[in-house]
């Protein structure tokens, strides 16, 4: 019987392990990107649009809706709320300063992570149990260059995109509810909208989406690689990486906000 | 005895020295030693749990032993650069139980593989090679069909082709023919030796399947329990007095297997 303690050594000791494990695998996929070619071993460009389309293009609709949805709520929130005082036209300030610093790199991110982390984790821990990883390591292909380096890139490419799409998506939203219950036209508020951003508010959402979809690739593609246990072992494997990757956008999005606006 | 192929003075393309490794706390090999002459067909044999599988994931350098070391075309795999082993893996074909064909890839595809990524030939002609492979084990005509699409036997054909397209010196397969029927086993196993005499591959296998043995092995290693209990022709196992062999051999489970004190412990352990 281990005792406590010795539990707890345990725990820590593969929780500091796991991130180490993380950070190499990082540095593995961005040396065989900045090297690859000159051994003969590239990045294929091919693999990582293919990547890009897979976790950015084919969730344009989905990411549309959702961030269109959200500039609604905020500008229902934001004119009922700030009715009392008179104040309804400041809202405009208020979703677009909302939607381009969280709300838009944050849904983003968390869609991301249900749709792409887990899609991530499933192929590659399906390529484990099958032993495709061990088939590709023997015909001399390196599974970190071939797999899991475009996976990082493409989702280093398509979360920051569709941040910005989410911008746009988002202040849209916040406009059409606006043009009608404070009759104000869709023109109008888009003026306003960009009158009021500056370069720094996209900036911030920005730099944001790229830790996240750093986050969301290393912990897909990490777990992936960690899959045992066969078809059960793929299952919990998918469902760890989606819950760990949402939480850490959560905690490192309060983390930017703490460090960027106080 | 009859002078063999294995005689000629030659250096062996596979040389295994010593190999120790565990599994948590369970050692699974214990000092295996063997060595693989060129043109020779090897066949490790040995019932499920004796290491077998664990033997070829070290000599294809796919896990790092706790001792001893593996010799591949006269290179340390564990000891070797990248790059070197990157070379070597052109020289070694490898065929999975499974097949481990890569499922998002064609069948075509999945022969290409290797090309693409070690030569520069350009698609037409990778698709020529990849295409004479497949007729080598009749698979021609089912190029464009997906590995879910395929049965057992045609998938373990298909890794075969992915496994020889590059012409490698060395050739090592898992378990060809287990969970096949016994006349595609045998025609499998005969593809295995026409490969051999017609491009004169060294060949590792892995099995346990007896009657594939006597119809492919030029030696047979028998592996127990983590240890090599023997090394020779089919011939010499056959007649060989240790009764771990010949329980393996008439498929009779051992006598004093079980060693019961381990197995009290065993059972009663909390």
């Amino acid at each position: 019987m281990t005792g406590w303690a010795a539990r707890l050594g345990e725990r820590t000791f593969a929780f500091f392990s796991e991130i180490g494990y993380h950070f190499t695998l990082a540095a593995e996929a961005f040396w065989w990107t900045a090297v690859g070619g000159f051994v003969k071993q590239p990045v294929r460009l091919s693999l990582i649009i293919a990547e890009t389309m897979r976790v950015g293009v084919l969730a344009i609709p989905i990411a549309a809706v959702l961030c269109l949805a959200v500039g609604v709520m905020l500008a229902i929130q934001g004119i009922e709320n700030l009715r009392p005082y008179g104040a309804e036209d400041q809202v405009v300030t208020g979703i677009a300063l909302a939607i381009t610093r969280e709300f838009s790199p944050l849904i983003v991110s968390i869609l991301v992570a249900g749709r792409s982390a887990s899609a991530m984790t499933a192929r590659i821990g399906t390529m484990m149990e099958s032993q495709e990883i061990d088939a590709m390591r023997v015909i001399g292909v390196n599974p970190v260059r071939y797999l899991a380096a475009p996976m990082i890139l493409g989702t280093l490419l398509a979360v920051p995109a569709l941040t910005v799409l989410g911008d746009v998506a988002g202040v849209l939203g916040g406009g059409l509810y606006a043009s009608v219950e404070l009759h104000i036209s869709l023109g109008a508020w888009i003026d306003e909208s960009l009158r009021v951003l500056v370069v720094d508010d996209i900036r911030q959402g920005l730099i944001k989406s790229f830790v996240f979809a750093l986050i969301i690739a290393l912990v897909g593609v990490g777990n992936g690689f960690q899959v045992s246990g066969g078809a059960e072992g793929v299952g919990r494997s998918t469902t760890r990486s989606v819950v760990i990757s949402i939480s850490l956008i959560v905690l490192a999005d309060m983390a930017f906000t703490w460090f960027l606006n106080r | 005895m009859e002078p063999t192929r294995q005689q000629t003075v030659a250096e062996p393309v596979v040389e295994v020295k010593d190999l120790e490794t565990r599994y948590g706390d369970h050692k699974v090999l214990r000092g295996v030693s063997l060595s693989l002459m060129p043109g020779e067909i090897m066949v490790i044999m040995g019932g499920s749990g004796s290491g077998k599988s664990t033997l070829l994931r070290y000599v294809l350098g796919l896990s790092r032993p706790e001792s001893g070391c593996v010799r591949v075309l006269g290179k340390d795999v564990n000891r070797i650069s990248g790059r070197a082993l990157h070379e070597l893996r052109r020289n070694m074909g490898v065929a999975f139980q499974g097949g481990a064909l890569f499922s998002s890839m064609t069948v075509l595809e999945n022969v290409m593989f290797p090309l693409k990524e070690h030569t520069h030939l350009d698609r037409r002609t990778m698709a020529i090679m990849a295409r004479l492979k497949l007729e080598l084990v009749n698979l021609s005509g089912h190029e464009h069909r997906y590995p879910a699409a395929l049965s057992g036997g045609m998938v373990k054909r298909a890794a075969l082709a992915r496994a020889v397209v590059m012409d490698p010196r060395l050739l090592f397969f898992d378990e060809p023919t287990a969970g096949l029927d016994p006349v595609v086993a045998a025609e499998l196993d005969e593809l295995i030796v026409r490969l051999r005499d017609s491009m004169n591959i060294s060949i590792l296998i892995v099995t346990h399947d007896l009657d594939s043995v006597a119809r492919i092995a030029d030696r047979v290693t028998v592996l127990d329990e983590g240890r090599i209990i023997m090394i020779g022709t089919l011939d010499e196992v056959r007649n060989s007095p240790n009764e771990r062999v010949q329980g393996l051999l008439s498929r009779t489970p051992g006598e004093g297997r079980v060693d019961e004190e381990a197995y009290l412990r065993q059972l009663t352990r909390d």
